[in-house]
């Protein structure tokens, strides 16, 4: 059935009832144009945060960089899934991404905190403990999106798929990303 | 394309025209005070990969010269690649002073190295981390010395320091850290040093240095940092101007319908 909104925003708010719907709907696939999207919106925030506008440098530059996020997270489905899935790996690539709704919602806001606020309420507004409650609730709920995305893409065991998923994705985009102390920041948890 | 696709487009279209037609560097007329030039410089700025930072040390060098700092120091975590990459971009292309350095990230302190070639090791006591960052003609500047820091800093080391930072973001937040910032600075009675700690978000240089220097060449300003001829100051107030408003309005307006809308029809649909 036609819908005037997003793919993203339906799968977001029921993600079973809408992959159970979308994986019957075998062709579309265009997963670079999704994986564009989203970089494209990555690159906006970090424009956005940088120097509250959209600046072609900044946006051409985040983009690029953001665009890492997507191949890897495609390259490592391809490795999760495997040959047992029910369509073709490049329309899994596009449901996955569907699947990004959450954290784009979470980018858009924390774009907007950073444009419209002075820098130091917005600082305030994105401190450690508003920001990593936020990102929690985020991150809890796109891995049960992406549960259901297993489930109804390769049936059996969506659960193990989607920690190896997540493991294979976050721990070298948290190496990538914040490499240099990762180790000291954790012996200081750890109290060391 | 659906009408929420092209409104979309539009308007993602309008706020890149205008946020990069007032994507323009801040004046910065060179300034002269008892004879030494008058420089801005932000020694704590982070870059893309490895630091928790968004953008990448050649982003930086433009960011540095749209916000009018004369010189920064990119301080990579526990990595001095990403200064010495900004400095080779920086110089090729006609940029700001840029300062290789690291930030010596340690589960007890947090040390900013300027002016230094070769990375120093993290896992080491203050002191002898900062004779390290001497014995390569750097400076040494504590970061964020609040008080959970404290039992790091022992008297050896801070005797060694070169200068600290007084005026940081998180001084103007809720809590105590713009007193504890100032109690050690009563402390160590060394160059005082305002930071913005960049990580890619608001302005760069939101806090910065007042540095006396002979010239703006990184000689100088690690030798204005050792003579203590700094001060710490808020950065100009951020450019609210009504293009760069309209760009950022644009581009949340433009961003959210495309979240929220379907921009095109799917092929199973036609």
């Amino acid at each position: 059935m036609s819908s005037a909104w997003s793919p993203e925003l339906l799968v977001m708010l029921r993600p079973a009832a809408e992959y159970r719907q979308l994986v019957e709907l075998s062709n579309g696939g265009r997963w670079w144009k999704r994986a564009l999207r989203f970089s494209f919106l990555f690159g906006s925030v970090v424009s956005l945060a940088a120097s509250g506008r959209l600046t072609l440098r900044l946006v051409a530059a985040g983009t690029l960089y953001a665009s890492l996020i997507p191949l890897v997270e495609i390259a490592v489905l391809a490795t999760v899934l495997g040959r047992s899935r029910k369509v073709s790996l490049a329309r899994a690539a596009d449901l996955f991404l569907m699947g990004h709704g959450a954290w784009c919602c979470w980018l858009l806001g924390f774009a907007g905190i950073w444009a419209f606020l002075a820098p130091i309420p917005a600082f305030e507004w994105t401190r450690a403990i508003w920001r990593w409650g936020v990102v929690a609730a985020v991150a809890a709920w796109s891995a049960y999106v992406d549960y259901c995305f297993f489930r109804c893409v390769a049936p059996s065991g969506p659960g193990w798929r989607l920690v190896v998923q997540r493991v294979a994705c976050w721990t070298p985009a948290a190496l990538i990303f914040g490499g240099g102390s990762l180790w000291p920041e954790i012996l200081k948890v750890l109290g060391r | 394309m659906t009408a929420a696709g092209w409104t979309s487009g539009v308007l993602l279209a309008l706020a890149l025209a205008t946020g990069t037609i007032s994507d323009v560097p801040r004046a910065n007329p060179p300034a002269m005070r008892n004879g030494y030039r008058v420089l801005a410089v932000d020694f704590h700025v982070h870059g893309f990969p490895s630091s928790w930072a968004t953008l990448a040390p050649w982003d930086l060098v433009l960011e540095a010269r749209r916000q009018g700092l004369d010189a920064i120091v990119i301080a990579g975590h526990n990595n001095v690649w990403a200064g010495k990459l900004g400095r080779w971009f920086s110089r090729l292309a006609g940029g700001p002073t840029v300062l290789a350095g690291e930030e010596i990230v340690s589960p007890r302190y947090h040390m900013i190295a300027a002016g230094i070639d070769q990375g120093v090791e993290w896992n080491q006591p203050a002191a002898s981390a900062i004779a390290e960052v001497h014995r390569q003609g750097g400076i040494a500047i504590a970061a964020h010395p609040t008080a959970a820091f404290w039992p790091a800093w022992d008297a050896a080391a801070v005797r060694m320091l070169d200068g600290t930072e007084v005026l940081q973001p998180i001084s103007y937040l809720p809590g105590r850290a713009s007193y504890e910032l100032q109690e050690f600075y009563e402390r160590a009675r060394v160059a005082p040093i305002g930071d913005s700690d960049y990580h890619g978000l608001g302005p760069m240089g939101l806090c910065r240095t007042r540095v006396l220097a002979r010239d703006n060449s990184e000689n100088a300003i690690l030798e204005a940092v050792r003579a203590g001829r700094t001060s710490a100051e808020r950065g100009p107030a951020p450019d609210r101007s009504a293009t760069a408003a309209v760009s950022r309005a644009c581009a949340l307006l433009g961003l959210s319908i495309a979240l929220i809308w379907k921009p095109k029809r799917p092929p199973e649909e036609v």
